[in-house]
């Protein structure tokens, strides 16, 4: 029977009857057999015992559906260490809401901390991208506040912080620490650099004219730039605040400052007074600035007075070469063009300078020393901005070809601080911009002051060289020799002879005088020259005539000559 | 060798034989009789230079000869330099006007000092005596001021002498004129001045 089953293949055995009849009786028994045969029908009814198996493979399948239709993420956490995770304990919440369970707690690789694989919901999917966060959530104490003191009873627990990037990220490095703003919340988050670092630390708030508006989110060190980095986060709608104009400084403690108008104290809010704190502002002269986006990156002055000083943050270098004495030329002094400062001096080069010059043929040659200088275009009134180094570099090279050059100037002549001075020369040599290394240069000339320097150096040197010892003695000789001859003269002043002088010469103007009043008006012998003056006058008079007679008629020595009358004043009627 | 020196001789003597004329001298002096006695030497005035254009510095009168040239006589000589003869009469001729004599500056120390300048004194073709002068008085090197003399005068006669005596009354007339402007010479203005005299700057003189 069952073969006839197995063997019924694709037909259907409806039936297979065996009929068997006869008659039993006791006389003589008589069996009559009959044998029917089998009729082979296929059957097309469904059997119910299938049933069964049936439901129960579909159950199966839907819960393999189900299940995987449900399942949510797997993720991987990275963490410092697993403080406060437990292996199928640990739950991952956001908005305080279960998102999944940490399945497995594991070293990494180098053994430098730990992996939580974590399964989340289906839900949670949709929060996983590339800038979320995770953090452990535990009781934590710090200087300013104090969190998570309901883990004391809860346990602790992964807090999920959704970001905002692409999607579909399954890898994340947990925060060892809470971050101080959601990533999600309004704002603008910011990068400040500075080279020093200050009391401004993570959770420090960000003022805007003593207002909080923000605040330091991360604090870390950039080994490669050698720079503290802060990040922080501006919340909305004060973000709107922030553009390229804006200046940060640290805003931390108490700031005293003593000048000639007496001492001044500056502080922030209370908060900044004893945790630090960051403010950003407008400083004066600086122009409107341009729209900052997202992790835009700001230098973090040590002060208000550093931005003051420094307002500007474009800028560009030039190298500017003095083939004279760089002495009282320090870095920061000011780079001027006709007195107003556009700049300021980096340093000198001397050590790339020292560098190309013995890697060259011009050792010994004396070649000028190289300058670097930083000049910004905000110092021109240009904006402060990239596009105006194009222009204010624009404006230099057409300068230089117009006469403009670089001079080192004596800013202080008692403390013999110099400046580099910029400035147009129309009797300049013809020169060009070179460069140096990576910088641009300025073409430079000696000034008149130097070569004034240079002049009085050379004649101190001179006098310096004269023979001042010789010299005084030379004097002291002739000193002692003028010594000699006073007494000679005093001796001869107080000889008998010499003192008998005076009278002498007086007896002799005494007779001079007596000479000469015998020569006065009234005395004969003056009479006598005035008669004889007057006869002489008269001759020469006489001869005057005779030689003007003789030339106008040479004849008259031996001719007669006609007598010349006088003309006869006469009457007239 | 006789005939030569005789020769020689009759041009040397014909020579020495032109016609001599006697050359006649003429004297300035004033008119004034002098009487004698004690002189008043002023206190407040004394007679400075008295100096002469050159032209006038010969022994000869001049003569403006019609052309205007000057001629000086050879026949017709002064018998002293001539400018002592104008100081002479300018002496007198102040003396007899003022009352007192006009002693020399270098003897009068602290005395308002007159100086004088002939600049020309001869006579015309015309008959005329010409005579312009100036003065200016002085105290302690500051010209207190100055005045402008200009006259002429008709002679009175033909001849030399007529000539000087024309201009002996032309130098009085001039003494008169320094005489007025004595009297009080820091009030004298250009309206009260004598006829023939202007008042000048020190700078025209």
């Amino acid at each position: 029977m069952a073969n006839l089953i197995g063997h019924g293949g694709c037909h259907h055995i409806r039936s297979i009857r065996v009929f068997i009849s006869g008659k039993t009786e006791a006389k003589g028994t008589q069996a009559k057999v009959t044998i029917d045969k089998a009729t082979i029908k296929q059957s097309r009814s469904f059997s119910g015992i299938w049933v069964i198996p049936i439901i129960a493979l579909a159950l199966g399948l839907y819960m393999v559906v189900n299940t995987w239709l449900t399942q949510g993420p797997e993720i991987t956490i990275a963490f410092d260490t697993a403080s406060g995770l437990e292996q199928g304990k640990t739950k991952i919440k956001y908005r305080n809401v279960d998102m999944g369970l940490v399945e497995k707690v594991s070293l990494n690789d180098d053994f430098q901390g730990v992996i939580a694989t974590v399964k989340l919901d289906r839900q949670a999917a949709g929060l996983l991208r590339k800038d979320t966060r995770f953090w452990v959530v535990t009781a934590r104490v710090g200087v300013g506040n104090i969190s998570g003191l309901d883990t004391l009873l809860s346990g602790a627990y992964i807090q999920l912080s959704p970001g905002l990037g692409e999607a579909g990220e399954r890898k994340f490095v947990g925060l060892e620490k809470p971050p101080v703003t959601p990533a999600d919340a309004p704002g603008l988050r910011l990068t400040l650099t500075t080279d020093l670092a200050s009391s401004v630390s993570e959770g420090d708030t960000v003022l805007y004219k003593g207002y909080k508006v923000g605040r330091v989110e991360t604090m870390t060190f950039d080994t490669t730039e050698r720079k503290i980095v802060y990040g922080i986060f501006i919340d909305a709608p004060f973000h709107e605040l922030v553009d390229t104009s804006v200046r940060f400084w640290d805003v931390s403690g108490i700031s005293l400052n003593a000048d000639a108008s007496g001492f001044r104290v500056e502080t922030g809010s209370l908060d900044t007074i004893l945790f630090g704190g960051v403010a950003f502002g407008v400083p004066p002269g600086i122009k409107d600035g341009e729209e900052v986006g997202q992790n835009s990156t700001f230098k973090l002055y040590s002060s208000y007075n550093d931005i003051l000083d420094n307002p500007f943050v474009y800028g560009t270098y030039y190298v500017v070469s003095f083939a004279q004495s760089i002495k009282g030329l320090e870095p920061g002094a000011p780079v001027e063009y006709r007195g107003i400062q556009i700049g300021r001096v980096e340093r000198v080069l001397l050590k790339e300078f020292l560098k190309q010059t013995n890697s060259s043929d011009n050792q010994g040659t004396g070649d000028p020393i190289p300058i670097l200088i930083y000049v910004e275009p905000g110092r021109m009134k240009l904006p402060d901005r990239e596009s105006s180094i194009a222009t204010m570099r624009r404006s230099i090279q057409v300068g230089v070809s117009n006469g403009m050059r670089a001079t080192l100037d004596s800013g202080n002549l008692l403390t013999g601080a110099k400046y580099v001075n910029i400035d147009y020369y129309a009797d300049a040599e013809k020169a060009s911009m070179g460069e140096f290394l990576e910088y641009t240069t300025i073409p430079a000339i000696d000034t008149g002051l130097a070569q004034l320097e240079q002049k009085v150096n050379s004649i101190l040197d001179t006098i310096n060289a004269l023979p001042f010892e010789d010299t005084v003695a030379g004097a002291n000789a002739a000193i002692a020799k003028l010594n000699q001859s006073l007494a000679s003269v005093n001796a001869l002043l107080e000889s008998q002879s010499t003192r008998g002088l005076p009278d002498q010469l007086n007896q002799t103007l005494q007779e001079l005088n007596n000479t000469l009043s015998g020569l006065s008006p009234d005395s004969e012998a003056y009479q006598s020259i005035n008669s004889s003056l007057l006869r002489l006058s008269r001759t020469l008079g006489n001869l005057d005539s005779l030689t003007r007679t003789l030339s106008e008629q040479p004849s008259a020595l031996i001719l007669p000559t006609e007598a010349v009358t006088d003309p006869i004043p006469e009457v007239t009627q | 060798m006789r005939v030569a020196t005789l020769v020689l001789s009759i041009l040397l003597f014909s020579g020495c034989a032109s016609q001599i004329v006697e050359p006649s001298y003429y004297l300035l002096r004033s008119q004034q009789k002098l009487p004698s006695g004690e002189l008043t030497p002023s206190e407040d005035f004394s007679l400075g230079n008295v100096v002469i254009a050159s032209y006038l510095d010969q022994p000869g009168l001049v003569m403006e000869t019609e052309g205007g040239q000057l001629r000086p006589a050879r026949q017709n000589l002064w018998a002293e330099p001539v400018y002592e003869g104008v100081r002479n009469i300018i002496f007198v001729e102040i003396a007899q006007a003022m009352g007192e004599e006009l002693l020399p500056s270098k003897l009068s120390k602290g005395t308002t000092v007159v100086d004088i300048r002939i600049s020309e004194l001869h006579g015309t073709y015309d008959g005329e005596a010409k005579l312009v002068a100036y003065w200016w008085l002085e105290r302690d090197g500051k010209v207190l001021s100055s005045y402008r003399f200009t006259e002429v005068t008709s002679l009175t006669a033909s001849g030399y002498s007529a000539l000087v005596d024309a201009e002996t009354a032309l130098l009085k007339e001039l003494s008169q004129k320094i005489s007025a402007s004595l009297v009080a010479p820091a009030a004298t203005g250009p309206k009260a001045q004598p006829l023939g005299v202007l008042r000048v700057n020190p700078s025209e003189i």
